[in-house]
């Protein structure tokens, strides 16, 4: 990790802090949430996962107040279908550009989704967006880490994998490729069991990334 | 409290990030834009703190005289990244 980029951790410990205590000292719910959407969008589209990397700081923190005041806060949002969340473009369109945080030409913006953060991170993981895909080992981490700072709520748990489950059925073709629906379907099956852990789930989630049925010779397969 | 009372005890919008730019040379936020996204969810803010530290909820931040909307207060809090 550079010198330059390691300069990056206090400045997002502290927009953390900010955050983390607006919202407890923030009576109601309805505040909260308008909050947290607002600095998400004052963040930028191509930065939600900067915001991803707060949920993270929180999780990551030994907290326990913060943890559970932002479990109760995405638990309010899951319940009412209004996550906070980023936009990639979906697996058909042809956007991905070289530069990461380039703007999407303007013929893709159509083909853009919004996701929440567990949807964000495994479509970032699984699928060619306008960003560089994510690394394994950080996806598994980063789910991980989520995963454990969601189950301080049960009831964001139960929304927000019941939401994944209806989703992978259901979404529109042209968001989640096979991969990243397979994915998504595991992690929400798995996550619905109630004795389930981070670690059982993200295992779940991710040995089975590689193809089950054998391809005929000289067939060469891509994830896409 | 709420977000009309928090926001009230903010300090002008812009002017921490001025501050932060003028103290570190090159921006926070063209340093956040120059990292990728694997780099940024792979750091590690917490390196060297030990668990006593890993607390979020040392102070509010929200000591400081001004403003009067939800937005400046969403400025307060995303200042520290210019």
């Amino acid at each position: 990790m550079s010198v330059e980029l390691q300069t990056l951790a206090e400045p997002l410990l502290e927009t953390t802090r900010r955050l983390v205590a607006a919202l407890q000292q923030e009576a109601s719910v309805e505040l909260r949430l308008a909050l947290a959407k607002r600095v998400v969008r004052q963040l930028g589209d191509e930065a939600y996962p900067v915001f991803l990397k707060m949920l993270l700081i929180v999780a990551e923190s030994e907290d326990a107040a913060a943890k559970q005041c932002v479990a109760d806060l995405l638990a309010a949002a899951a319940q009412r279908m209004d996550l906070p969340s980023g936009p990639l473009s979906g697996w058909g369109s042809s956007c991905r550009s070289t530069a990461e945080d380039a703007p999407f030409p303007a013929g893709s913006m159509n083909r853009r989704r919004l996701l929440g953060p567990i949807e964000y991170l495994t479509v970032w993981y699984c699928q060619q967006t306008q960003r560089p895909m994510l690394d394994k080992a950080l996806y598994a981490d980063a789910m991980r880490k989520l995963l454990a700072l969601f189950e301080l709520n049960p009831q964001l748990r139960t929304f927000y994998a019941s939401k994944l489950g209806a989703e992978v059925g259901t979404e529109l073709e042209g968001t989640y490729t096979r991969d990243t629906r397979d994915i998504l379907g595991r992690l929400a099956q798995r996550w619905q069991q109630a004795d389930s852990t981070p670690d059982e789930v993200v295992q779940a989630v991710i040995r089975g990334t590689a193809p089950v049925a054998p391809m005929p010779a000289g067939w060469i397969v891509h994830q896409l | 409290m709420n977000v009309t009372e928090l926001s009230s005890r903010l300090p002008p919008a812009g002017a921490e990030a001025s501050a932060i730019q003028a103290a570190g040379g090159l921006s926070v936020s063209a340093r956040l834009h120059a990292a990728t996204g694997n780099q940024l969810l792979g750091l590690d803010v917490w390196a060297g703190a030990s668990a006593a530290e890993r607390m979020l909820s040392v102070h509010s931040g929200l000591d400081a005289p001004a403003a009067t909307r939800l937005d400046q207060l969403v400025n307060h809090i995303l200042a520290p990244l210019g």
